[in-house]
């Protein structure tokens, strides 16, 4: 048991070496055999599944969950959780529309949006470093606070805008193309290849991973981690306002209860795309697959026509198992 | 070929925290090319004295001299810009990370593409093969990560790593705990090979036998204070484990 | 000339020795920020008011609700209530085993009680004895609102979008709908389509993907309304396919004066204000009671009438 690695020698390595280096080096890929059962599956149960619009729908649904959970898993990497951030998409849509509907400019309101949402992270980020409270009570709280908030400022109705004609900023958000396909796509494809590249590509990225991975370590070898924990909490927070405002620009209405429960299943997506909740491993292509099956599941259920109250229980199942699957992937591959 | 004078040499340094004085005028030198045993029981005042000397906090009295010149370290980066190295026992290394990164953490090479700056992937892999290599480790990549690296693997890459950004300082806290027999003896050749590579070592262990193969002078603290300096020549390992565990002046009189 | 000022001397001290005061306490678990409880208010302070200036006597209504959705809230709130010794009390029945304790002991003492909103949904003998209850009935609501679905158009398939699995209102909504299409023959089931409308719409297009032939879909809150009409539109099936609503919003006002929304269903939430306070001073003043239950819903709004409500919602009627 164990690979005792002494100069020179390389002693029991495990049969399929080569795979075992690769799949070290890349631990989306149980995510991505995950996507390929899934689309298989649903491919041959569900009639209606392969159509254009089908996909498009479903990467419809994948992209807004996706732009939030490419921020979390960015944050969760450095080792920490936002819980906040289904209030943050709420409070930011809610803002958009309130100030749309009060006659701002659109592209004002939704910097003001992002601004706020931006303010929230740098918060949350403010106080789990400086108190040293995990960020799963911090932003469990700001969670609660923020959703509070909304609820009192609306009063609990929702807030509707209803333009004559679509405004040019819902449809660099939001707007339709090639038939069924949105610009949110689009936003959130590139969101997750530029949030990659950094984090595999750059120096702040190689600080994010060593700042999740120990961060005593660290400190200790001069990476300023408080900072890169603040930095990452205000990404998580800004993109989940992204994802508000995007929603609302196809939506036209926010009502208090927008994003509840998002934080979940946005850090599902990211666990499932091969990112450790303890935080140092994980990157966003895996995000991309994991949300690509999160969206996947409930869609599929619905048109291979499983019984509508089954789907929390489906989409529980695939989450552990998929955890249980990466892990004894990487367990594996380590040995 | 030891230069005759130290490389760092911190003069009556006092340091107290509250009502307790964790060191009282104690003189400490290294010099160049010299591997410094520093040992003592618990709470003698070591790592107080390392603190003190890596930046992590400044002392209330005394001076410190690295090169010749007084300085003041004021901060950990301080520390390693003069060229002080540390290597902690479990925070040397980052497992999860590849070695590559490890290895570069803080001093990544860029390559420039426009107003952006990318990590020279190529470069930090081209130059840990031809470290691992000398160090003696066999592994398929330098992408691979330090978790499937023994104990002393990870000692010998983290000393590897100051040896090759030019530490002219190295402070090794417990390098040979938990290791293995074997393991540590590995380490302790390759903290010879980086002392004849011009690096000077301060060894902090509790096991004398240990540090006392490859040292060439110990420093015993005892209760905050410096109790002697020692050359290998005047003592045993026995010695100073009895000087240490019986208390300085009784020790040295059962000699 | 004399015994007239002295007749009207008496007649005037007797009047106002008769003149009573009467104190009702609303107690709900409804914040004061929410404009649907803001209707029921302005209903309780109409009918003060009214029967203030119509009978001589005062009425004063007070309205009691948490901030912030709270069960402990709203019985502290009940329990200061109880001790100013009303001359009634109006409850929401939100959390019966909660409420069961002090209401009881407020029967007890007298006060009589009316419910509103939310009932006691236990048996006769088991429930809260409150005087009776004045509110919507979901399971009627929904009964009516297939009833009057298929009196425009027989659909050749039904559904009930659901976005909060398990909530009890929601759920008898949609038994009461899918039970009357079924025993008109339309297949009719419950889709679970959540609160999250992007997901909402990729769950109503994967349904409509295996059953096309859907033709009259019933939501059950503007939570479930925004996704549907929403679909609806994109996919170009507005007014192809009969839809019915519940609650109003601007969205759901939009959809039914855009023809996209066949009504919505109301509980006229006034009514849960007005009412009791006239029927609490009618009660104590004379000892009258009505036989039944009063249900406030269902009321729709549609078509025929969409205008004159928006016109009364801004007024805070509606």
């Amino acid at each position: 048991m164990g690979v005792r690695r002494t100069a020179g020698r390389v002693k029991n390595p495990p049969r399929f070496l080569h795979v075992a280096v690769w799949l070290r080096r890349h631990p989306e890929f149980g995510a991505f055999v995950g996507l390929l059962i899934v689309f298989a599956g649903f491919s041959l149960t569900a009639t209606r599944f392969l159509t254009r619009d089908s996909l498009a729908s479903i990467l419809t649904v994948a992209a807004e969950l996706g732009i939030v959970s490419a921020g979390i898993t960015f944050l969760m990497i450095s080792g920490e959780f936002d819980l906040s951030v289904g209030s943050v998409l709420g409070v930011a849509a809610m803002i958009f529309a309130l100030t749309a509907k009060a006659g701002w400019p659109l592209f004002l309101g939704w910097i003001l949006a992002l601004l706020v949402s931006a303010g929230i992270g740098f918060l949350n980020g403010f106080i789990t470093v400086r108190t040293r409270i995990p960020s799963f009570i911090t932003t469990l709280g700001t969670m609660m606070f923020w959703r509070g908030i909304l609820l009192a400022v609306t009063g609990g109705f929702p807030v509707s805008y209803f333009p004559t004609a679509t405004p040019t900023m819902f449809l660099i958000l939001n707007g339709r193309f090639a038939g069924q396909f949105r610009a949110s796509a689009l936003w959130f494809l590139g969101i997750i290849l530029i949030l990659n590249v950094i984090l595999v590509h750059t120096r702040y990225g190689n600080a994010v991973y060593a700042t999740g991975g120990n961060r005593d370590a660290a400190r200790v070898l001069g990476v300023a981690t408080d900072r890169v924990k603040i930095i990452n909490f205000v990404i998580s927070a800004l993109l989940a306002g992204l994802a508000g405002c995007i929603q609302f620009a196809r939506f036209l209405s926010v009502d208090p209860m927008r994003g509840l429960g998002l934080e979940l299943e946005a850090i599902a997506a990211a666990v499932i795309g091969g990112t450790l909740l303890t935080g140092g491993a994980g990157n966003l292509i895996g995000t991309l697959f994991g949300v690509l099956l999160v969206g996947m599941v409930r869609s599929g259920l619905v048109q291979a026509g499983a019984p509508a109250y089954w789907y929390q229980a489906f989409v529980g199942v695939i989450v552990v198992v998929a955890v249980v699957v990466n892990t004894n992937l990487r367990r594996w591959a380590l040995k | 070929m030891n230069n005759h004078e130290p490389l760092v040499q911190m003069v009556n340094i006092s340091k107290s925290f509250g009502t307790v004085q964790a060191l009282k005028n104690v003189d400490f030198d290294v010099g160049r090319q010299e591997v410094m045993g520093l040992v003592g029981d618990n709470g003698a005042g070591k790592s107080t004295l390392i603190k003190i000397l890596t930046g992590v906090f400044p002392p209330d009295t005394g001076e410190i001299y690295f090169e010749g010149k007084k300085v003041e370290i004021r901060s950990p980066k301080e520390a390693r810009d003069l060229g002080i190295e540390t290597v902690y026992q479990d925070l040397a290394l980052i497992p999860l990370m590849s070695i590559s990164r490890n290895f570069f953490l803080g001093r990544e090479p860029v390559i420039r593409v426009g107003p952006f700056r990318f990590m020279d992937k190529r470069k930090m892999d081209v130059t840990v093969r031809q470290v691992l290599s000398e160090i003696g480790i066999n592994v398929r990549s330098p992408e691979e990560p330090v978790a499937i690296l023994s104990g002393g693997e990870r000692q010998s890459v983290a000393i590897g790593r100051a040896l090759h950004f030019g530490a002219k300082l190295l402070i090794l806290d417990e390098p040979t705990s938990a290791l293995s027999v074997r393991e540590t003896h590995k380490v302790l050749d390759f903290i010879l090979e980086a002392k004849d590579r011009g690096l000077s070592i301060i060894f902090i262990t509790h096991n004398i036998y240990h540090v006392y193969s490859v040292a060439d002078r110990f420093t015993i603290l005892e209760h905050g204070r410096k109790v002697a300096t020692l050359n290998k020549a005047e003592v045993s390992a026995e010695d100073i484990i009895e000087i240490i565990r019986l208390g300085y002046k009784e020790g040295k009189c059962r000699q | 000339m004399k015994k007239v000022v002295l007749l009207a001397l008496v007649i005037g001290l007797a009047s106002l020795a008769l003149a009573a005061e009467y104190t009702f306490y609303v107690v709900s678990h409804g914040g004061p920020g929410d404009p649907f409880w803001g209707v029921v208010m302005k209903g309780m302070q109409d009918a003060a008011d009214l029967l203030s200036k119509g009978t001589g006597d005062t009425i004063k209504a007070t309205y009691l609700g948490p901030a912030v959705y709270s069960v402990t809230e709203l019985v502290n709130m009940l329990n200061s209530a109880i001790a100013a010794r009303p001359q009634g009390i109006v409850c929401t029945i939100t959390d019966p085993a909660a409420l069961d304790e002090p209401l009881r002991r407020a029967i007890s003492l007298g006060i009589p009680v009316i419910a509103i909103n939310v009932p006691d949904p236990r048996p006769a003998g088991e429930r809260i004895p409150y005087l009776f209850y004045v509110g919507g009935d979901e399971y009627l609501s929904g009964i009516k609102a297939a009833e009057k679905m298929l009196a425009v158009k027989k659909p050749t398939r039904a559904v009930v979008f659901i976005h909060e699995v398990g909530h009890v209102g929601l759920e008898l909504r949609a038994k009461g709908f899918i039970e009357v299409m079924t025993a008109s023959g339309v297949p009719a089931e419950k889709l679970a389509i959540g609160i999250d409308p992007t997901q909402a719409v990729d769950i109503i297009r994967g349904y409509f993907a295996k059953y096309p032939d859907t033709d009259a879909i019933f939501t059950l809150g503007p939570i479930g309304t925004l996704p549907t009409v929403t679909f609806l539109r994109e996919q170009g099936l507005a007014g192809k396919v009969m839809l019915g609503c519940f609650d109003l919003d601007e969205v759901t006002l939009k959809a039914i004066k855009d023809g996209i929304a066949l009504f919505t269903v109301t509980q006229q939430q006034y009514l849960q204000g007005y009412l009791p306070i006239v029927w609490l001073y009618l009660y104590n003043k004379y000892g009258f009671l009505p036989a039944n239950d009063i249900l406030t819903g269902p009321g729709f709004v549609d078509g025929s009438n969409i205008e004159k409500v928006e016109e009364l919602i801004k007024q805070g009627y509606w």
